[in-house]
């Protein structure tokens, strides 16, 4: 058995979100008092009040950078940590966050706050690596328990956590779901990084990108079966975005489409 | 290149096995369920059974779940020889490294002991995947695991009798394949007649004799008209598909790579469901008392980007056309060259799962019209 001297310091920490992403680890009852063992948790609001002013050896940061505040708490993170990973979609794509990307800021402050003039916010959401060097990302809305283990385990032995470079699709056919896309319905999962199991097809919702795109994603064919299944603009861009706005790749593809000025 | 259609050709034949030398036999479609009954005493039974709007193979304990109507799978049975996630080894880190693996299981298998299984319902496309399989994962890349398993594993076969949706079994010559199945089923009226055609398909049958009776000389004489009236009814959709492997050596770098792969997600999906790929990639995992673990093999697909990636960060395939082209040339022009026998058996899972659309016949078509 290690001894706390010897564990890893391990704190997290979020931003901007719904710190589900840090109850997804909470939700790991069965694991939790092991994963302890090899750890020395310092910092996790989830589960203890107590703070930890750091080094840490491993930082877990959920959340989106949202004002300069949080700019300023990120970048010190980052300094303060060996290991920094990116929890879940608002750190690793934006997330819903960023469906504000593209809008007038100001005209969307006054639309839920009326008199806004005391709200600080950056017009932009950006993964955090656009800020910091991440070491890691663990993607989705929230994560996925399995990964966080695989990857705390790959850590701890000092392997390699491995990227799955392949889309939702694997998943569906491994579990032997029926297609959504063939049922006619406008799944991202063909341009999706697995991860989640498949988790949405697997009760019969259409995959909702939340893992943020899969390397080499074909954006232009998803846009064309969409299209063809009678999906209108509206709905296409709506579907793209909810999840992805920050992701360059996406909106540059749906722009050149659809000729939409300020996506 | 040193292909020759003819031999594959011939190959196909032998695998168009003959009848059973035993005389046939009569289940009566009433008598599944005791006859599935009596296999679960002793085997574990796998079959066809309804997932929502199509089927699945999937273990069976009454014999009311089996679905012989099916018309085809979401996944081959080959799960079952070459699961979709397996444990090569089990190790242990400490005290000392310790390694088991699960071929070292000494008992040999028989019907009595529990480690057989059997699977109910394989059509003839996916009898001829079984028997590529037996081929290529022996004389060209012997794969142990997949013997074990193999090994293990009783098959009962059934006739299709009506063609389905995308597939082009006449076109494969895969239509009338029975080899490697122990008992083959033809569905007549409210019976089925059964061939049964090896030493393992009449242990099964000496198990659940009661059950079972001599076919008459009418039903017999039924049966081979059902069987050949197929010739006319199953449209041959890809004509001269043995030539093939000779159209692709017309054409590497046509447009039609270039087309097809700006469509084509690379989401391998075509390939899981495939009956006749089998690649997979190895991974170790250490499971959470960073003690005990194993190696894992997954299965992996050439359509996925990080398959012809090496160490040093070149990728032999970076793009989704170079992915779908080697695909095509895998199937229809590498196997065939290394074991005479195409690597498709025109099941049409590929064009059934393609969340792109994208249709195989269409594309082996434009090939034959050399269009590549």
């Amino acid at each position: 058995m290690p001894t706390e001297k010897s564990k890893p310091v391990v704190a997290f920490y979020g931003l901007t979100c719904c710190a589900g992403c840090q109850l997804e680890v909470l939700n790991l009852e069965e694991e939790l008092l092991e994963i302890l063992g090899h750890i020395n948790l310092v910092q996790f609001r989830m589960g203890s009040s107590a703070k930890h002013p750091g080094p840490y050896d491993v930082c877990f940061v959920e959340g989106s950078v949202t004002n300069e505040a949080e700019l300023a708490h990120l970048k010190e993170l980052r300094e303060k940590s060996k290991v920094l990973v990116a929890l879940g979609a608002c750190a690793t794509t934006g997330g819903v966050n960023a469906l504000r990307n593209g809008r007038n800021i100001e005209e969307l402050k006054q639309s839920v706050y009326g008199d806004a003039s005391h709200v600080r916010t950056l017009p932009q959401i950006q993964p955090l690596k656009e800020y910091v060097k991440v070491d890691y990302e663990l993607q989705g809305c929230p994560i996925a328990g399995d990964e966080f283990i695989e990857f705390l385990t790959a850590l701890l032995t000092g392997g390699e956590p491995s990227e799955k470079n392949y889309a939702v699709c694997v998943e569906c056919r491994l579990k032997e779901n029926i297609c959504l896309m063939k049922e006619g319905e406008l799944c991202l999962g063909p341009i999706t990084r697995a991860g989640c199991g498949a988790r949405c097809p697997s009760v019969g919702f259409p995959c909702e990108g939340c893992w943020g795109p899969v390397p080499q994603a074909n954006v232009e064919s998803e846009i064309n079966m969409f299209s063809q299944k009678g999906a209108s603009f509206d709905v296409v861009v709506r579907k793209f975005r909810m999840f992805n706005a920050s992701m360059e790749d996406f909106m540059k593809q749906l722009k050149k489409r659809l000729d939409i000025e300020w996506l | 290149m040193g292909l020759l259609p003819e031999k594959v050709l011939n190959e196909w034949v032998i695998i168009m096995a003959p009848r059973s030398t035993t005389s046939p036999l009569i289940l009566k479609k009433g008598d599944i369920t005791p006859f599935i009954k009596k296999l679960t005493h002793i085997l574990t039974v796998y079959g066809p059974v309804a997932k929502k709007t199509q089927f699945v193979f999937d273990e069976i304990s009454e014999g009311s779940q089996l679905r012989l109507d099916y018309d085809t799978t979401i996944l081959p049975p080959k799960k079952y020889f070459i699961p979709p996630q397996e444990e090569m080894v089990r190790f242990s880190l400490s005290p000392q490294l310790n390694i088991t693996s699960p071929l070292e299981e000494s008992e040999e298998a028989t019907l009595w002991n529990g480690k057989r299984f059997v699977i109910v319902g394989i059509h003839s496309c996916d009898l001829a995947a079984i028997k590529f399989h037996d081929k290529i994962l022996t004389q060209v890349y012997p794969d142990p695991y997949r013997t074990h398993r193999r090994e293990r594993g009783i098959i009962i076969g059934l006739n299709c009798l009506t063609p389905c949706e995308e597939s082009f079994c006449k076109s494969t010559m895969t239509l009338s394949s029975t080899e490697g199945a122990d008992l083959m089923l033809t569905e007549l009226h409210d019976s089925y007649y059964v061939d049964v055609l090896t030493e393992t398909g009449q242990l099964v049958i000496d198990y659940t004799k009661s059950l079972f009776s001599s076919a008459s000389k009418e039903q017999s004489k039924s049966v081979e008209q059902l069987l050949t009236s197929r010739e006319d009814t199953f449209p041959d959709l890809i004509p001269e598909f043995e030539k093939l492997p000779e159209r692709l050596q017309v054409g590497y770098e046509g447009e039609m790579w270039a087309r097809l792969g700006n469509r084509c997600f690379g989401c391998g999906a075509c390939t899981l469901v495939c009956p006749t790929c089998f690649c997979f990639d190895v991974k170790d995992r250490v499971e959470l008392d960073l003690n005990q673990g194993s190696r894992v093999r997954n299965w992996d697909s050439c359509q996925l980007v990080d398959f012809a990636l090496v160490a040093g960060g070149h990728n032999f395939r970076p793009t989704i056309p170079s992915r779908v082209r080697f695909r095509i040339y895998h199937k229809f022009w590498i196997e065939p060259e290394q074991i005479q026998v195409i690597g498709c058996v025109g099941c049409g899972r590929c064009t059934r799962t393609c969340p792109a659309d994208i249709d195989m016949i269409e594309l082996l078509t434009d090939i034959q019209e050399g269009g590549t």
